[in-house]
């Protein structure tokens, strides 16, 4: 089949939506497919969505250069606002901005004006669709949620998912990702200052918030116990995980967050919040991890728990394992899914 | 209860324990051979026409075989019935029953033999019912005492009379069986063909990892090894030998030479337009180095032919020449062209300040050790990601090798492409390439075939020039 996967483009910003769009492509490749990725530059600022949008539904994709294409996929906004009759859509998310993330006491009227267009957009343009998946079962719920629009949920395997593997407890917690505000690094932190046993903490990554975190490390005065690593390569990643007692994940309404598959690969346990979103389709509390109630106090709770308790933790990363490969999570049968009649 | 009781000695260890990871041999691709085997035994599989299509038992029909003549039929038989060839004695004595008994005749005598009761015993083999029958009703004969005679009469008129009735049938049926059996052999053939090949596949992408491993390691390492050799040298307590090109590099100093040489260079270089056409292969080269900087220092320029194309570029390109008059052509032309030995003008750059060096057939104008400073001094004086081109006459090409490489007065000694490249790859330019430039006219081929023209033919129509093109280790690879 001759296929186009349309995708968003933001110069010098890597990060796991790449990961996404690249292993798709390639995997659709592997199975003896055409595959071209039309990527879309991407600028936020309601000017510039609104001027994306509408290019983008100007665009001729089904036949372009009077080349057929076979089928489209279409991964990210605004990219599915482009029009081919064989059109399905994998959702990684909608323009959040513009749904659960709007407020409308903080919004500015640019963005309180923009909001319905949006709407109007994604209702157009993901109605029409052939077919719907979204990336995990919280986009599909949004999706039902502010746009009243059925998606399947289907997953893909997090980056080198065969690399991950399990070894010795060295007694700390893990938490990796980007220093940012919806990553909630700093209610770890806090819950950290709540805790009755000396739990230790090492966070990985960068971020706006690296110096707000520092700060706060040494107001509560755990600089004993918290490590800011910053960047870290892959093999320090997969060293991480191998030797962790647990990893926590206390997002922020995540879409669907690798670190919940890579910890499930790893065999860790999941330490999560009632509110993180995409975690808590893979975290069964109590089973392969904890989902704490999002305050400091009920986080201490579980970390406490884990810490407490090393041999538990092995039991429920073991369970984590076992679940991870029940779900069959693999590109070949995302592609079957994708490219079923 | 923890292993490590510092914090900052758990950071350590983990750090330590992923670069053991790190360094760690990339994995390697199990061998294709077993594919090879099996690939080689498809294609050596006989094709075997008579096998029935279950071997355990065999229809009446297939062996009767009468869609093929009385040999093959005979030869089948003795093949399912005594699970062996024919000997000749055999195939003589039976050939003549055939024809005088008819084939179901010949089937009950063989399937009555010692020797076919034995191999069915050994082998699990089973008669088609019809024959079982034929073979009961043939032993109840020798119970028939006088009348004997007339039963065998009998019988044979019945065996006759069955063949006629039956006979087009089993030729048909055997025929059938016949095509749906090779049918499932051929989809064990496609089957194996498929498999070997996904297998083959899968090997592929495995190798081509590998290979992108080797490769990023192997940039790291003349990275690396240049360094160590530039402090070694620093370290030595005697200085280096002080560059000797003002010597040994001819200085053509006077205008009547200098005017030689721009009208030679028009005459056996090819006019301005012409050159630009053939510089424009090195497109890729100069956008990659375009994304190191702006800087670009063309040594040799000449007439100013690559000064324009990479102006219109967007570097920022400077050139040298020791030629008085082409230096005056080109600063007609608005070029910033200075008079100046390329060694010299190189030390004057600072490190990691060029995007682009080039140098266009200067490279054989060159003694050696000049040569290997002016490398040496292009790899320090480009910044990372920075490429340098140095274009020369090619030695593969037997014409240019021994003769037009000569035209030129000035000229040392050819150069071959290894030897270019090694200096560059000695010198710390991790990422090489040889590109082969300007094919000779069609006619300097020799017409015919054969291994000697072609031989003849590879010397002499390889291309005429070509580039060693080296490209300065992006800062994040220097480091690994």
């Amino acid at each position: 089949m001759r296929l186009l996967v349309t995708a968003n483009h933001t110069p010098f910003i890597a990060g796991g939506a790449d990961y996404h769009v690249q292993g798709l492509v390639a995997a659709l490749r592997r199975q003896g497919h055409w595959v071209e990725c039309l990527r879309l530059p991407f600028h936020y600022g309601e000017a510039q969505i609104r001027r994306q949008m509408h290019y983008v539904e100007g665009l001729e994709v089904v036949l372009p250069n009077d080349v057929r294409v076979d089928r489209v996929i279409s991964l990210q906004f605004p990219g599915y606002g482009v029009s081919h009759p064989d059109h399905v859509v994998w959702l990684m998310h909608q323009h959040r901005a513009c749904y659960e993330l709007f407020d409308a006491d903080t919004a500015t009227p640019a963005l309180t004006d923009l909001k319905p267009e949006v709407e109007a957009f994604d209702n157009r343009h993901l109605a029409a669709a052939r077919r719907r998946f979204a990336n995990s079962p919280r986009v599909a719920e949004r999706l039902a949620q502010f746009n009243a629009l059925h998606a399947e949920p289907l997953y893909h395997p997090p980056h080198q998912a065969e690399h991950f593997t399990c070894a010795d407890d060295w007694g700390y917690v893990f938490y990796p990702s980007r220093l940012e505000p919806l990553k909630r690094q700093t209610l770890l932190i806090e819950a950290l200052a709540e805790c009755h046993r000396p739990v230790r903490l090492l966070l990985a990554g960068d971020g706006s918030q690296r110096g707000a975190l520092e700060a706060l490390i040494e107001r509560r005065g755990l600089q004993e116990r918290v490590a800011l690593l910053g960047h870290i390569s892959e093999a320090e990643k997969l060293t991480l995980y191998a030797h962790a007692r647990a990893v926590a994940f206390p997002t922020h309404d995540e879409d669907y967050g690798y670190i919940t598959l890579e910890a499930m690969l790893a065999a860790k346990p999941v330490i999560t919040c009632s509110d993180s979103g995409g975690p808590l389709a893979f975290v069964r509390h109590g089973q392969t991890g904890w989902v704490s109630e999002p305050s400091p106090q009920a986080l201490a709770a579980a970390l406490d728990e884990a810490w407490a308790m090393p041999g538990r933790c092995q039991e429920m990363g073991r369970a984590g394992r076992e679940a991870y490969q029940a779900q069959e999570i693999g590109w070949e049968s995302v592609v079957a899914r994708l490219l079923a009649e | 209860m923890s292993r490590f009781g510092d914090l900052q000695d758990l950071v350590e260890h983990v750090r330590s324990a992923a670069s053991e990871l790190e360094s760690s041999p990339p994995p390697y691709a199990p061998l294709v051979d077993d594919d090879y085997l099996k690939l080689l035994a498809l294609d050596q599989r006989p094709l075997c026409h008579d096998a029935p299509l279950d071997p355990a038992a065999p229809r009446l029909a297939e062996l009767l075989a009468y869609d093929r003549d009385d040999g093959d039929f005979l030869r089948g038989a003795y093949r399912q019935l005594l699970g062996r060839e024919c000997d000749d004695e055999g195939y003589h004595y039976y050939l003549d029953l055939v024809r005088g008994e008819g084939r179901l005749a010949v089937l009950v005598t063989l399937a009555r033999a010692e020797e076919a009761i034995h191999f069915r015993h050994a082998h699990q083999r089973q008669l088609p019912d019809r024959l079982v029958r034929c073979m009961r009703a043939w032993q109840r004969l020798s119970s028939l005492g006088p009348l004997r005679g007339l039963g065998e009469r009998a019988w044979r008129r019945y065996l006759a009379w069955l063949t006629r009735r039956h006979r087009q049938d089993w030729a048909l049926e055997a025929g059938l069986c016949r095509l749906l059996a090779e049918q499932r052999a051929w989809r064990g053939d496609r089957h194996g063909l498929v498999s070997a090949l996904l297998e083959m596949n899968r090997q592929q992408g495995c190798l081509s990892e590998r290979q992108e491993q080797a490769h990023a390691r192997q940039q790291a390492l003349w990275t690396q090894l240049a360094t160590i050799r530039r402090q070694a040298v620093s370290s030595s307590p005697e200085a280096p030998p002080p560059p000797s090109g003002g010597e040994s590099l001819p200085i053509l100093d006077s205008a009547t030479l200098d005017a030689y040489y721009i009208a030679f260079e028009a005459a056996f270089r090819g006019p301005e337009a012409q050159i630009a056409e053939h510089l424009d292969h090195y497109r890729g080269d100069w956008t990659r180095a375009r994304q190191a900087g702006q800087q670009a220092l063309d040594l040799g320029c000449g007439r100013g032919e690559w000064l324009r194309l990479l102006t219109q570029a967007g570097f920022e390109a400077r050139g040298i020449d020791l030629n008085a008059s082409m230096v005056a052509h080109c600063r007609e032309q608005g070029f910033a062209v200075t008079r100046q030995d390329a060694l010299a003008a190189l030390a004057d750059c600072a490190d990691d300040s060029l995007a682009l060096i080039s140098g266009f057939h200067i490279a054989e104008h060159l003694p050696f050790d000049t040569l290997f400073a002016l490398v040496q001094q292009a790899q320090r004086a480009l910044a990372p990601g920075g490429v340098l081109i140095l274009e020369t006459p090619n030695p593969e090409n037997l014409i240019v090798a021994s003769y037009s490489f000569y035209h030129d007065p000035t000229h040392r000694n050819p150069l071959t492409p290894v030897t270019l490249q090694f200096l560059l790859q000695f010198h710390g330019f991790g990422d090489t390439a040889i590109r082969r430039f300007n094919a000779p006219p069609e006619a300097t081929r020799l017409p015919g075939d054969g291994p000697v023209v072609e031989r003849l033919n590879a010397m002499l129509a390889a291309p005429m020039d070509y580039a060693v093109v080296g490209t300065k280790a992006p800062r994040e690879e220097a480091q690994g």
